[in-house]
């Protein structure tokens, strides 16, 4: 990892330690810009997630994704702790396999 | 050790015909006050294999020898080293069965302390930390576990963070792009102190320690990867290597402290009181005061080692700001400086002060912390728990919102991970241990360190006495110790749920109190058992 | 359930439509079916649905059109389950003998505790693979993975074998992650290609290049998997392929003070 990117994570985590997540976890939350889900650290619940066209859909269960779409483009696993985002108005999906992970996207400000 | 007569036939016959022949005289003597020794002191003489060790082993020159080893129980401290390095473990160090009438309120130690002081007309010494019956707030606090809801984390596979870093924290991050399009952090952090584990260890100068002893301490906690702390007795050569591990003291004497001293370590530590003798100063005499601790404390040899009560230039808050940001200057910003305070009434105010003066720190030193010498009626009556102390502290930085701006570090009377973690739930980030370390070891809490005759080579400067420990072999029994505290508290977190210590500390919530007052549960913030969330 | 005419029965048995039944209900028909001596049975329509297999005992193949729900072929002890496309979380916990085939990619928690039989799995696996496998007298489990695996795979292996392939490596994807084989004191794992060091224990863990008797002894399961899946064998052997035992049966003996 380079320097300045070890220094950040070492900075984050010294600062927000006590805002620290523990244990077992799969959130998924939407907002009006788009939806994120994200697991902890080791992955301890489950998470599926998939698009179909210009849609995302994330859930605990492939079957459940697959109970609203039967033949999406494309199913993944999430990496623990990587978000997934999808966002409206944007084609890519951060977290998704062939897709830059959501450490290397840059954020524009709005 | 006051004098005792030895009660042979002869003196009790002498002492008759003394006052036979006084009361003629027409004088009236009393008799000498009789206190009786507190230990004695058998071996098995068919097995005594005639080595003499004990006797050499005995830094109190308890035993001789006439033909058989032979005690005078007087002098014995039940320190139990002879009993350690007997090759045929025949020797048994017991307490003298006492039998005077039994008193509820004049204990036979209250009765032995006025007739001592009605001997000497002197103040009362002891070492290491209160040892009264006052309620160990410790063993009234039992922690949580995660059963169904939340489960447990395996410890033994799951990554299980114990790092802590001491220091100031920002309010929060900001964060930037890069001039190669990678984010990074705008905001510096200020200097903070790295520890592998929640565990420093507690001042311990040289000159109340052996230089043995000492060494021991910095090698293991170069090992360890956490910090010791030089205490005001200087920074010696030997530890010098260490010095990267340390947290350099300067205290009211300002023992060897010097630029280089201030610059030589990982950080600086203001001493304003400790736990064992609150508001007093401390005197090491001229004898222990030998060529190598006078180099090193920059004082002549055979001089008084006198740390005055208060610090002579701290007399208000503002002059403890004064001296924070003169020793920041003289570090140009690259330590951290804590701030060593005992556990008072108002000890929540005056964090709150400290804090805002500057501090990186606060060491908050219990009443039941150790020293090597101090007047018994200090040690056992001033000063308050470490567990209130740090409960208080916690909430009231919280309260004001400046818990960000200084890590508390909680000290007096640690003795397992049990206590270090309930400690870390109320609100400290780190504990430091002084009297762990020492039993490491060998100290078998005599509590004669003041005499400065250790015969475990702890708390003396003896040449004979100091070499019995070996630092190789002395900062192995410590580093085990940290080692072992270590991996039980990630026993203990893994039974929380919890994968970070950080998200222990200050988390009330997992203790429940048992049996203690309302009063005290409240001051604490802890809830009684049986109470859900 | 309508009743039909005696000839066809037998094909109604084995052939399940599980579109909108319950797990219960699906289940129940897949006892009936085998109660009433069917060998082969097909399920169309799958989705979601768990338990399938649960402990099922005995000569029967089950096949499953669609996404089964968790659990599948959980304590079971000798069918064939076969799943054309993926799968989802907790495959044969505590199987005790059988076979699950996967043509697609798997979950989390496959082969908990397993102590016999085999599941295979042609894509990828997901977290906490094969943890306390066990290995009892002449039964030995194994698990292959033709695809890559998450983070603590076989932890507390006791025995068994372990396999993962890498066929189908997506760019920068490790083969297998952190915390692989923490705990391990029995069993032996293979990994095909190439993969980090850093990720076992060194201290649990012995790795090494794995010899010619080694492969030998490799030789059936992959003969097996890739008969399954339509795979050369020769080629999946040509690559090297590392061997990973445990250094010791206690590896935490020394963590305890007596």
């Amino acid at each position: 990892m380079p320097p300045e990117e070890r220094r950040l994570y070492t900075v984050l985590r010294q600062v927000y330690a006590s805002a620290l997540v523990n244990g077992p976890f799969a959130i998924i939350f939407a907002h009006n810009e788009g939806m994120v889900g994200v697991n902890d650290r080791i992955k301890l619940r489950p998470m599926v997630a998939a698009r179909k066209d210009d849609f995302l859909y994330i859930s605990s269960e492939e079957a459940g994704i697959r109970a609203m779409c039967p033949g999406p483009d494309l199913v993944w696993s999430p990496r623990a702790g990587d978000p997934v985002i999808g966002r409206l108005g944007h084609d890519e999906v951060i977290g998704a396999p062939g897709e830059r992970p959501a450490a290397e996207v840059t954020y524009a400000r709005s | 050790m006051p004098e005792v007569r030895l009660d042979t036939e002869e003196a009790l016959a002498e002492g008759e015909a003394e006052i036979t022949s006084d009361r003629r005289a027409g004088h009236s003597e009393v008799l000498p006050l009789y206190s009786p020794p507190e230990f004695t002191w058998t071996n098995d003489v068919d097995k005594c294999r005639r080595c003499k060790r004990c006797i050499m082993q005995c830094g109190w020159k308890t035993l001789s020898w006439q033909d058989r080893v032979v005690p005078d129980h007087s002098k014995c401290v039940g320190c139990h080293r002879c009993e350690a390095t007997c090759p045929e473990q025949c020797i048994t160090v017991r307490p003298n069965a006492q039998h005077f009438k039994p008193h509820a309120l004049w204990s036979l130690g209250h009765r032995k302390n006025v007739w001592r002081q009605a001997d000497t007309g002197g103040v009362l010494l002891t070492g290491m930390g209160n040892d009264q019956p006052y309620e160990v707030i410790f063993d009234h606090l039992v922690l949580d576990a995660c059963q169904v809801t939340n489960p447990s984390i395996d410890p033994l596979r799951e990554p299980m963070e114990l790092r802590t870093y001491l220091g100031k924290k920002p309010e929060s991050v900001e964060v930037e792009m890069g001039p190669d399009g990678n984010l990074r952090a705008r905001t510096r952090l200020e200097p903070n102190l790295e520890l592998a584990t929640p565990i420093l260890f507690a001042p311990m100068s040289y000159g109340s320690i052996s230089l043995t002893a000492q060494k021991s301490i910095a090698m293991a906690a170069a090992e360890c990867g956490i910090a010791w702390n030089t205490g005001e007795g200087g920074l010696h050569e030997e530890v010098k290597p260490y010095a990267d591990r340390a947290i350099v003291q300067c205290a009211s004497g300002r023992f060897g402290v010097h630029a280089g001293y201030l610059n030589a370590g990982a950080a600086v530590e203001i001493k304003i009181g400790q736990g064992a003798k609150p508001g007093i100063g401390g005197h090491l005499p001229g004898e222990k005061v030998s060529l190598d601790v006078s180099q090193t404390r920059m004082i002549p040899v055979g001089s008084d080692a006198i740390s005055p009560a208060p610090q002579h230039d701290i007399y208000s808050i503002e002059d403890l700001r004064q001296l924070i940001y003169a020793i920041k200057e003289a570090t140009q910003y690259t330590k951290p400086v804590c701030v060593k305070i005992a556990a008072v009434h108002n000890v929540a105010a005056i964090a709150s002060g400290i804090v805002r003066a500057g501090a990186d720190m606060i060491y908050l030193d219990g009443f039941r912390g150790g020293t090597g010498a101090a007047p018994t009626v200090i040690r056992d009556h001033l000063g308050i728990p470490i567990e209130i102390a740090v409960a208080v502290v916690d909430q009231r930085l919280r309260e004001e919102g400046i818990r960000n701006q200084a890590s508390i570090i909680a000290a007096g009377g640690i003795r397992s991970s049990a206590d270090m973690a309930k400690a870390i739930a109320l609100g400290a980030d780190a504990v430091a241990i002084g009297t762990a370390a020492l039993l490491a070891l060998g100290c078998t809490l005599c509590q004669k360190c003041y005499t400065g005759r250790c015969s475990w080579g702890i708390c003396t400067q003896d040449p004979e006495l100091t070499r019995r420990i070996d630092p190789r072999v002395g900062s192995q029994r410590i580093a085990n110790l940290v080692r072992a505290w270590s991996a039980e508290l990630e026993e203990i977190l893994g039974a929380l749920g919890l994968n970070a210590v950080e998200s222990l500390r200050g988390s009330r919530e997992r203790l429940r109190g048992l049996d203690l007052h309302a009063g005290t549960l409240e001051v604490l913030g802890v809830k009684p058992a049986g109470v859900g969330a | 359930m309508t009743t039909l005419p005696k000839e066809i029965e037998p094909i109604a048995r084995a052939r399940i439509d599980a579109a909108g039944l319950h797990y219960r209900e699906l289940n129940a028909r897949i006892r009936e079916a085998i109660a009433a001596g069917e060998r082969e049975i097909k399920l169309a329509n799958v989705n979601g649905q768990r338990y399938i297999g649960a402990g099922v005992a005995g000569d029967v193949r089950i096949e499953i059109h669609g996404v089964p729900g968790n659990d599948l072929g959980a304590f079971m002890d000798g069918p064939t389950v076969m799943v054309h496309g993926n799968a989802q979380d907790a495959i044969g916990n505590t199987m005790n003998g059988g076979k699950v085939i996967v043509h697609g990619d798997a979950g989390d928690v496959l082969g908990y505790g397993m102590r016999g039989g085999r599941i295979l799995v042609r894509g990828d696996v997901g977290y906490r693979v094969g943890i306390h496998m066990k290995a009892y007298r002449t039964q030995v489990p194994v698990l292959v993975v033709g695809g890559n695996a998450g983070d603590f795979l076989g932890e507390y292996m006791a025995g068994g074998l372990l396999v993962v392939l890498g066929l189908q490596r997506r760019r920068g994807q490790p083969l297998v992650g952190d915390y692989c084989a923490t705990g391990m004191h029995g069993g032996t794992i293979y990994l095909r290609g190439e993969w980090e060091r850093s990720r076992i224990a060194s201290n649990q863990v012995a790795a090494r290049a794995a010899g010619e008797d080694d492969l030998r002894e490799l030789r059936p399961a992959l003969e097996e998997f890739c008969a399954e899946f339509g795979l050369d064998v020769e080629r999946v052997l040509g690559e090297p392929f590392a061997r990973l035992t445990p250094v010791s049966h206690r590896p935490y003996g020394g963590k305890y003070a007596a």
